[in-house]
């Protein structure tokens, strides 16, 4: 589903990505899991077309983002940790409307957006503007906007942030709902988010991707808090897998 | 075009659920009545006709400031709520966001000066004027009100900042509108140049003669075209740089 190939991105001379190189199969929960500055948004604005990057290469379902930005759209959901809404506007109205952006058949939208609200529950704010909703009512619009075209890969960049303990729970069980609909690229700084939500766990730091976790489950949160954390304090420092 | 209208139909619906449409009608309704008053229906005898002319002059000014204050938060507003990251990642092309954002600024400043339409109509009541010199100078309104959407369109896709681009996109109207000044006080080539550029007094007044001239339609139509393309290029190189 995503194949990352030698990507780098700067800004002026800083390099928020090097080398950066890795592929996703269909339908896994991937985490991307780095500090604050690491450069994972930067990656995921290259795969969500919202930057070029200096050189290298991102695929989506065999598109590059770079050549055909357009294509690659079609198959993309974004969120960030603050969704992009327009709060004027009444959750249904904001849904239809983001259908229609994103070449839902005009007699479709009203299904698409129906099942959107079911499986992210905010079928009771459906005619409340946005601006009247609490942080996590608004994210969950986030997720439903995100994943209404039915888009092949979902881009979650901090998704949580800003979340309370329930409504950060609610959220965990709305991920592993998507597993198998979509390939999930979930960032977070949160290790105990990743590790009971992903399949796979990508390291990055400094720009690097400097480890690949692909048995979370047998892993489990302590073992992977202390590999992290060797990671980042220069001890574990080098590109292998677990 | 069907994302061109759905996101001109989403934008006009920003207009009449806010405050900001209300106002801009209410303010330019006040301030043309004002000017009407005071200058046009003086108690000094006057033509129709010139009474007329009199009105269109006023109003353009009036409709210039409406315009730039229409357009100025067009997309500077996306940005600065980062709802342009919703429109970036959806299969919506550059050129789909500006006309979408233009057309919805162009049929708010059509509305705002149908319903000033009872000023000139107030002629009727003591004189007579010629329906199609209304409708040209109406049509010279709206073409130069067009024209200050555009350059404000390209300040605000400049900036992030409403309040700045509202501050770039007045100076770029007022050096247009300058352009008949420095006309009279250069030496050829630039002096036909200027003389050519002056938007309002060099394109304009006939329009308020009631005369339509092609090569001053053909004007306009150039610096919407213009603009509206140099506004494309700025979201375009915006991306890449990210």
């Amino acid at each position: 589903m995503i194949e990352v190939k030698n990507l780098d991105k700067y800004y002026s001379s800083f390099k928020a990505l090097d080398n950066v190189n890795f592929s996703v199969d269909d339908g896994q929960i991937v985490g991307l899991l780095g500090l604050n500055g690491a450069g994972k948004t930067s990656l995921l604005k290259i795969l969500g077309t919202l930057q070029l990057p200096s050189s290298g290469q991102a695929l989506i379902d065999g598109v590059d983002v770079e050549q055909d930005p357009y294509t690659a759209r079609t198959k993309i959901g974004y969120l960030t940790d603050v969704p992009a809404l327009y709060k004027e506007m009444k959750v249904i109205s904001f849904l239809r409307f983001v259908a229609g952006i994103k070449n839902v058949p005009s007699s479709e939208i009203d299904r698409y957006v129906e099942e959107a609200m079911e499986i992210t529950h905010i079928k009771e704010v459906a005619n409340k503007r946005l601006f009247q909703l609490s942080h996590g009512f608004r994210q969950r619009v986030g997720v439903s906007q995100a994943i209404l075209c039915k888009p092949k890969l979902l881009i979650l960049d901090e998704p949580i942030n800003g979340l309370d303990p329930i409504q950060i729970i609610e959220m965990r069980d709305l991920f592993l709902s998507l597993k198998g609909k979509h390939t999930v690229l979930l960032s977070t700084h949160i290790i105990s988010e990743v590790t009971k939500t992903c399949d796979r766990i990508l390291m990055i730091h400094k720009g690097k991707l400097v480890r690949e976790c692909d048995n979370v489950e047998a892993l489990g949160q302590d073992q992977i808090e202390h590999m992290f954390v060797e990671l980042v304090q220069g001890s574990g420092q080098g590109e292998y897998n677990a | 075009m069907r994302k061109v209208w759905l996101i001109a139909k989403r934008e006009l619906g920003y207009f009449f659920s806010s405050w900001t449409g209300y106002v801009i009608i209410a303010v330019s309704l006040f301030i043309s009545g004002i000017l009407f008053n005071a200058f046009s229906l003086t108690a000094t005898p006057r033509l129709s006709s010139q009474v007329l002319e009199q009105f269109f002059y006023q109003s353009s000014g009036v409709a210039m400031i409406a315009a730039l204050l229409l357009s100025m938060r067009l997309i500077s507003e996306e940005r600065s709520n980062s709802t342009i990251m919703l429109l970036y990642t959806s299969p919506v092309t550059e050129t789909q966001i500006v006309l979408g954002k233009y057309i919805s600024a162009l049929i708010f400043f059509i509305i705002l000066q149908l319903i000033s339409i009872y000023m000139p109509s107030l002629i009727f009541v003591n004189g007579k004027v010629s329906i199609a010199h209304i409708i040209t100078g109406y049509l010279g309104i709206i073409l130069l009100g067009s024209s200050i959407i555009s350059i404000g369109l390209f300040a605000s896709s400049l900036c992030s900042s409403q309040l700045l681009s509202g501050v770039v996109g007045a100076v770029m109207v007022v050096v247009f509108l300058v352009f008949w000044m420095l006309s009279s006080i250069v030496n050829p080539p630039f002096k036909d140049l200027f003389a050519y550029l002056a938007i309002h007094n060099n394109h304009f007044l006939p329009f308020q003669r009631g005369v339509i001239s092609i090569a001053h339609v053909v004007f306009y139509l150039c610096i919407n075209f213009f603009f509206i393309e140099c506004s494309v290029k700025t979201l375009q190189s915006r991306r890449c740089r990210g």
